[in-house]
């Protein structure tokens, strides 16, 4: 029994095949790579960048790549290379705030609208109604009412992605309370909430960090939307979306403006739907056993 | 001498690219004759669906191969042959009838379209032709009312119909040669004595060769002209059913017959408590009552519905698919509400009671399902399965863990198997642990659904055998759904036969099996295959099956 027992709870604490499944990824492990590196950059901007991202200086306006300015300047005369730096800080934020929120919302949600049949067509028709919104007009006049500040985009980013994420869930849910293992745990008199925690959730995790990745993705692009727009994080704050929105004027003369902010968000993009597909593989014990070691 | 259809000799096949030691099947080798049935028979794994395949040449796409052998059909060899050649044989030659017929069959075309598409394909008759060979066919697998068949969609048919659908199919183009994967195993025995009927029929009326494979040994009996007996890849085995079944020669064989459940039921035993464990009064349950302001389309489930199982026994709940077995069982265990009625536990009526006054009653009534693949949270390790029910009534962690090294000792599961994940075990491993997990609430009353259908015949008889074990142990009563009558006959005290969601009739098991009084019972133990042969002691009964 005493050889038994440290064995069984090593073997649920620790993941260690985790890694195994990861070395035998190594698209993965570039896309953490790539991510991480980015994350680093925009953590560690101030030491990165020689000038500010937001002073202006019109007498230093569009200059071409130099040792000072490594990306050149921008229309206001700013730093490119300053802005792209700080800007990675606001779009990651969003993105990561945006998924977090948007899943643990729509999680907590579609349990209980999939699990609880009475609660069922209350949340599902409030959700409803959420959907018949067009994003980007809720977003607009929840940061015509709270103003362009990161919080209110974050809201308004966030609220229209719950319904889908509610509705996942729920059919997740949906689909799985009929198993029998559920009947099982009903019958062994596990409370409804160990079985939603339990048996429920974990099943409604491998596609939920596809979706999240999809919401991390969308919301750093719907971030840049309003900005353009000039609904979003004020413009002279650096975020890639509004880098972009400027360099649009200028797009002919000077490619660059865009070509920089999108390349670091399409590689960001790409690592976190590279690294979401990988998490869901190993999430489903069915596919995990064909991917590596158990 | 009739002409030989099937010629297999020395078949290899491999898994993987590499590796000799990986052979699914070794060395196989059999003929089939003009008119002759051969059953393949054996347990799960045993390549026998995998012969099946490599014969209609359907194993690319997997990752197996024919290594090494022949396969010949009316003397045209299969292997190698090119594709075109091969979709001309499937059909014309060859044809397969699968296990489920739902899962063959195209849920949106009607059963007229999809046969006449055979047709189409292989021949060039018109399309009035064609009508009139379909429903020609359609007539021949008995299948009532023609027009309206042929007009039905599959879902509209029931399982049975589908299946002789799927027959007609097959058999269209007349075929030299059927291959029956598991034709029957999905269906009520009295469908499975009808087409088993039909097959034999239509196998003298065409010539037709059928390879039948089967688990079995019932089946066998019925509708064998020679057996194979197969084990891990290789024939341990072949003859005429008389010798193989009568004088097996070889251990396997044996073992296998001699785990096929006695129709005759076992030794009265005495009651030892007259203590009722469970009981139920008039328990209904219908279906589709909840609409009120639409048309009232209400299903009775369960009617008026009366029994008493008693401490230390078991009861029996025998009944073909439809007949409200399992919705009982459900209502009891209160996973279903019942509409009217009333349930006992002990003396404690609970079918009345809200969930949270439920809750302390649960851990005296335990279930264990039909699928142990699914019974399991397929995410959760076998100690985490077990100790979950101790773990929502206050026992603590570690003395939890340290009680499920001891279950898992007393349903026959090695200690080191606690961290195991359900889809590394098999699906006996799977069963016990799902017992496992029901005893560890130490229950007065366990519900068996159909606890031992989904395992192989020794694998069933392992688990009844555990079955009885523990109910000596801890003197449990036993609600045990079955559709099988001969499991029934082993393991249950009393009987009680279900249909349409009545008790048609209930007794003790030794008299209702040897002198049923409902015509019910009777037809129902008049279907069970292979009733006239005695496998327990492996030696042909004095009357030949007919």
């Amino acid at each position: 029994m005493s050889s038994v027992a440290p064995d069984f709870q090593n073997r649920i604490s620790t993941r260690s095949h985790w890694w195994r499944i990861a070395a035998a990824n190594p698209v993965c492990m570039i896309a953490c790579a790539v991510l991480l590196a980015i994350a680093a950059v925009s953590l560690f901007a101030p030491l990165l960048a020689q000038h500010s991202p937001t002073e202006i200086a019109p007498a230093l306006r569009l200059r071409p790549p130099s040792a000072e300015f490594l990306l050149g300047t921008d229309s206001y005369g700013r730093d490119l290379f300053a802005r792209i730096v700080y800007g990675g800080r606001i779009s990651l934020l969003v993105g990561l705030g945006a998924a977090a929120a948007g899943v643990i919302g729509g999680l907590a949600l579609g349990l209980i609208a999939g699990y609880f049949r009475a609660a069922d067509a209350f949340i599902m028709r409030a959700m409803d109604g959420i959907m018949a919104i067009p994003n980007v007009l809720l977003a607009i006049a929840v940061v015509a009412l709270w103003g362009g500040n990161l919080a209110a985009v974050l809201i308004a980013i966030t609220i229209p992605e719950i319904p889908r994420v509610t509705r996942l869930v729920r059919s997740v849910v949906l689909s799985s309370r009929e198993e029998p293992y559920v009947e099982a745990a009903i019958v062994l008199g596990t409370p409804s909430a160990a079985i939603l925690w339990r048996h429920l959730m974990p099943i409604a995790i491998g596609p939920l960090i596809v979706q999240g990745t999809y919401i991390c993705a969308s919301a750093i692009l719907l971030e840049s939307i309003l900005s353009f727009l000039g609904a979003g994080i004020h413009p002279e704050i650096p975020t890639w979306g509004n880098i972009m929105a400027d360099g649009r004027l200028y797009f002919q003369i000077r490619p660059s403006m865009i070509l920089w902010p999108a390349l670091l968000l399409s590689l960001t993009i790409l690592s976190i739907n590279i690294i979401g597909d990988t998490a869901r593989d190993w999430l489903d014990p069915r596919t995990a056993r064909r991917l590596g070691p158990a | 001498m009739r002409k030989t259809v099937l010629q297999i000799s020395d078949l290899n096949v491999r898994r993987g690219q590499s590796a000799p030691d990986n052979c699914v099947l070794e060395d196989v080798s059999f003929a089939i004759s003009e008119g002759e049935t051969l059953c393949l028979v054996g347990e799960s794994g045993s390549g026998k669906t995998v012969t099946a395949l490599s014969i209609m040449e359907l194993l690319a796409g997997t990752d197996l191969r024919i290594a090494s052998g022949s396969i010949r059909l009316c003397g045209e060899e299969l292997i190698g042959t090119p594709r075109q050649r091969l979709r001309k044989l499937r059909g014309t030659r060859m044809a397969m009838i699968f296990q489920e017929p739902m899962a063959a069959l195209n849920p949106v075309m009607t059963i007229g379209d999809q046969i006449e598409e055979v047709l189409r394909a292989h021949t060039g008759l018109g399309s009035l032709e064609r009508r009139d060979r379909v429903r020609e066919m359609l007539a021949r697998v008995e299948l009532p009312d023609v027009a309206r068949m042929a007009s039905a969609y599959p879902h509209q048919l029931s399982g049975g119909q589908r299946q002789r659908a799927m027959i007609a199919m097959s058999l269209i183009l007349q075929p030299k040669l059927l291959i029956a994967d598991e034709p029957t195993s999905a269906l009520d025995v009295r469908t499975q004595k009808q087409l088993l009927n039909l097959l034999r029929s239509l196998r003298d009326l065409h010539g037709t060769a059928i390879l039948f494979v089967t688990h079995d040994m019932g089946v066998v009996a019925e509708i064998a002209d020679r057996v194979a007996v197969m084990r891990q890849g290789r024939i341990v085995e072949s003859g005429t059913p008389q010798s193989v079944l009568g004088a097996p020669g070889h251990d396997y064989t044996r073992k296998l017959l001699a785990a096929v459940p006695d129709l005759a039921p076992k030794k009265p035993r005495a009651a030892t408590s007259a203590e009722v464990a469970l009981s139920a009064r008039s328990l209904s349950k219908t279906y589709g009552d909840r609409s009120r302001l639409l048309a009232r389309q209400t299903t009775p489930a369960l009617v008026d519905v009366d029994l008493t199982l008693h401490q230390g026994r078991t009861l029996g709940i025998v009944g073909e698919s439809g007949s409200g077995k399992s919705t009982l069982a459900r209502c009891l265990l209160r996973l279903i509400e019942p509409s009217s009625g009333r349930i006992f536990l002990g003396a404690t009526d609970i079918s009345a009671l809200r969930r949270n006054a439920l809750m302390p009653h649960r851990r005296e009534i335990q279930f264990v399902m039909q699928d142990p693949y699914r019974s399991l949270n397929p995410r959760l390790p076998v100690g985490e399965i077990v100790m979950e029910g101790p773990l929502n009534f206050g026992v603590p962690r570690e003395q939890a863990l340290r009680e499920v090294a001891d279950l898992l000792g007393l349903v026959g599961l090695a200690p080191r198997l606690i961290s195991s994940l359900p889809h590394q075990l098999s699906g006996g491993q799977r069963q016990r642990v799902a017992l496992a997990r029901a005893l560890a609430l130490k229950p007065c009353v366990l519900v068996a659904d159909e606890a031992v259908s989904a395992l192989d015949m020794s694998t069933q008889a392992d688990i009844l055998q555990l079955l009885a074990k523990l109910q000596e142990q801890f003197g449990l009563a036993i609600l045990f759904v079955t559709h099988d009558l001969r499991v029934a006959a082993q393991i249950c005290d009393d009987v009680a036969i279900m249909r349409e969601g009545r008790i048609v009739e209930y007794g003790p098991a030794a008299d209702l099996l040897t002198g049923p009084r409902h015509a019910y019972t009777k037809a129902l133990i008049d279907s069970v295959p292979g009733r006239h042969w005695n496998f327990s002691a492996s030696r042909p009964p004095d009357v030949a099956a007919p």
